[in-house]
């Protein structure tokens, strides 16, 4: 049994319908991508998760139970939009959001120390939150989403408003969790940050599920359309063939992208009648965000969001 | 309760106990208070005196007066500063309008304190005319006046057959006391009575009472306002909702700043207490061996009475923070900015600020039937209800349905505001209308 499940949530703000349809399950110890553009839905699913909102029909099982507010506590949430007591010590926040996920005193004060800790934030701790940069802010408030030990981690778009070096430290928290048993969820816009995280996604375009499935499967169906050239000479006498839907030459080395993925046969046939030195050819996997337009485009939709 | 409103509760306590603003009211508010009353009778006997020299010219059209008035005037205490004359008299004549507006052009630059025309007929029927820059300052004024009457009287009495002292001894009034019959067990039966200090004793502890919650009230539900709208604003609302309900934490909020409140009065009872039973000794250390007779009632009825006002105190205020603070909570609920929750706040303001304005009317007539109404309406109750208690006790059962009734109020404000605050906390953007507000409360 997953752990979380949703069947066909439907979610309205007056006229606009937010989330439509929505169904996808979490398996235990996984870790779940929920992509999409701005605007796509992916909060609200969240929040509707967390019972923050109702959904209008559907429903939400947390272990099979549609109740999932009695399971609150065993879950834990990092919203969108950060924010924390502003004028409160770093200690007094964590120990308050633990204590408010039920959490007793004595049993936090070490939990804390340890994180802090692990963050690299342990001389912060009896500072005001004002006091501290946005980025540690975030890191503390990451701290307060999972200080309680939650079975279901819920981040919405974590990585937003991280530099490198703590986007590294986050993806690297993340996997640690999951080894530790805890199961993830969390979405993003810039799908460039899931692959290798994820182990499903779930693709969501304008309130509607676009894909779903395992990261590998979803990449393994949609083929190898795009292939890498290294060469010599010049690749201008081939770049307006038909089968050739994109073209990017950098002098020695191109990206072509393919119509269908069995082109590239043709595409090997006409380097070698052309005479073009080829040291290395490529079929590449396309990238999530590829994917994406594509199945926008497929089911007949536009990509609005330059990203 | 559950260990997580317990959470709510104590953050809300410890952040506002902890703070400087905590520590400098509990300090301050009653040097204020004290500082306040003293400062106005300081006000009140000290008037406008003044230390540069003030000039006064006197038009004694009677030539009459003049002298004796001076001679009046320089042992007057009015006039003077630290036992020194500070206002010099002189006499001048002005008879045609161009000679008086000069005088008055004179008064207007300041070369003139101000001055006084004594018509020739002031010992018949024509008035003194006292002419200033202000005639605000009432004592220098009030002096004058005594000072010239008793000039006159003494030559109407010279002029008369009378002599002056018989006829003030024949004239003199009786004294009035006013005294309170007040139900309680006095020597010979169910009624004691109070004499017009010990009611003013008891009116001026209740009125203390009444500004204290009055301004509590006002500043801790604003205080709660501005704490959900923080949460608000800052977002941690969808954290803090995502571990306890929204009417917990609504109910956490309120509790923990009530109980803010209710520690600042605690300490203030123990010190007051103390004080007021030790105020012998007190006074004895510097220097204070026998009190006022006057003072001495004042004490007597204020320990006397003390203990059933603050009971009732506590009670109205208790069910009083409950009301307004739940209110003042939704608006910090719907609005997204402190500006904007400042103007939403200001009908509420008005819901507390119009039983202030009236009690000061209302007291005068504690029985009257408008009085009475106005005290049963629940929002005005926690003033108006706890006024009449001070003034002229209403029987029990009057007091115990108002209790009543107020407590069902707060129960349903509490559960209409919960309702919009659960939506509102969570919904940014534009405040909502009167018309969604209705939809939330019916979800």
């Amino acid at each position: 049994m997953n752990l979380l499940q949703l069947e066909n949530v439907h979610k309205r703000f007056g006229d606009f319908t937010a989330v439509s349809d929505i169904s996808f399950g979490i398996e235990k110890g996984s870790i779940y991508g929920l992509l999409g553009p701005n605007g796509a839905g992916k909060t609200t699913t969240l929040r509707m998760i967390m019972d923050i909102i109702a959904p209008d029909a559907g429903s939400i099982t947390f272990s099979g139970n549609r109740q999932v507010r009695d399971f609150l506590d065993q879950i834990g949430y990092l919203p969108e939009e950060r924010g924390l007591y502003r004028k409160m010590k770093v200690r007094d926040v964590i120990l308050f959001i633990a204590e408010l996920k039920g959490l007793y005193k004595q049993q936090t004060l070490g939990e804390i120390e340890r994180w802090l800790e692990k963050m690299q934030l342990s001389e912060w701790g009896n500072k005001r939150i004002d006091e501290l940069s946005k980025g540690m802010a975030q890191k503390i408030q990451f701290i307060t989403t999972v200080i309680h030990k939650p079975e279901l981690i819920i981040l919405d778009e974590p990585f937003s408003g991280l530099d490198p070096i703590n986007m590294t430290l986050l993806k690297d928290l993340m996997l640690e969790l999951r080894e530790d048993g805890s199961t993830i969820i969390f979405s993003t816009h810039v799908m460039e940050q899931v692959e290798k995280l994820c182990d499903r996604i779930c693709l969501i375009h304008q309130g509607k599920v676009l894909l779903e499935g395992e990261l590998r499967a979803v990449k393994r169906g949609f083929g190898k359309n795009s292939v890498e050239i290294e060469y010599l000479g010049s690749l201008e006498s081939i770049r307006d063939s038909a089968y050739i839907q994109g073209f990017n030459d950098f002098g020695q080395y191109a990206e072509v992208k393919l119509r269908n993925p069995e082109d590239y046969r043709q595409l090997l046939q006409e380097l070698i009648q052309k005479d073009i030195d080829v040291t290395r050819f490529e079929l590449v996997e396309p990238t999530l965000h590829e994917i994406f337009v594509r199945s926008v485009e497929e089911q007949g939709g536009t990509v609005q969001d330059a990203e | 309760m559950p260990n997580k409103i317990v959470a709510v509760i104590k953050r809300e306590y410890m952040t506002r106990v902890k703070s400087k603003g905590f520590i400098a009211s509990l300090f301050l508010m009653p040097v204020l208070m004290c500082g306040l009353v003293a400062l106005s009778s300081f006000l009140a006997i000290v008037g406008d005196k003044t230390e540069a020299m003030r000039k006064l010219v006197v038009i004694d059209e009677t030539s009459e007066i003049f002298e004796q008035m001076q001679e009046a005037i320089a042992k007057h205490p009015t006039f003077q500063h630290n036992g020194e004359l500070v206002y010099q008299v002189h006499r001048e004549t002005a008879t045609t309008q161009k000679e008086k507006t000069a005088l008055q052009e004179r008064v207007r630059t300041k070369k003139l304190y101000a001055y006084l025309e004594i018509p020739k007929d002031v010992f018949t029927n024509e008035d003194v005319r006292f002419y200033a820059r202000t005639v605000t300052n009432s004592n220098v004024q009030n002096a004058l006046r005594r000072i010239i009457s008793d000039i006159v009287r003494d030559k109407r009495f010279a002029e008369s057959d009378y002599s002056r002292s018989e006829v003030s001894q024949l004239m003199r009034a009786v004294g009035f006391n006013a005294y309170a019959v007040k139900s309680g067990k006095g020597k010979d039966g169910d009624t004691k009575v109070e004499s017009s200090i010990e009611t003013g004793a008891r009116l001026g502890l209740g009125y203390i009472l009444i500004f204290v919650l009055y301004m509590f009230v006002i500043i801790y539900a604003n205080s709660i306002m501005r704490s959900v709208l923080e949460e608000k604003t800052t977002r941690i609302v969808e954290v803090i909702v995502s571990s306890i309900k929204p009417h917990q934490l609504l109910f956490g909020k309120l509790v923990g700043v009530c109980s803010v409140c209710l520690t600042m009065f605690a300490i203030w009872v123990i010190f007051g207490v103390l004080l007021v039973m030790n105020i012998e000794p007190l006074l004895s250390i510097f220097g204070i061996d026998s009190l006022p007779i006057q003072f001495i009632q004042v004490i007597e009825t204020v320990k006397a009475s003390s203990a059933a006002v603050l009971t009732y105190f506590f009670i109205y205020f208790i069910i009083g923070f409950f009301m307004y603070s739940t209110l003042y909570a939704v608006v910090g609920a719907i609005c997204g900015s402190e500006e904007e929750a400042q103007q939403t706040g200001v009908p509420l303001t008005m819901l507390v600020v119009i039983p202030f304005v009236l009690m000061f009317q209302l007291f005068r007539i504690p029985d009257s039937t408008l009085s009475v109404l106005l005290s049963h309406v629940p929002f005005f109750s926690p003033i108006l209800m706890f006024m009449r208690i001070n003034v002229l006790m209403p029987p029990l059962w009057e007091i115990l349905l108002n209790i009543l009734v107020i407590c069902a109020t707060v129960l349903l404000v509490t559960l209409i505001s919960g309702k919009i605050y659960r939506i509102g906390i969570l919904m940014y953007g534009k405040r909502p209308t009167f018309g969604q507000l209705w939809q939330w409360m019916r979800y």
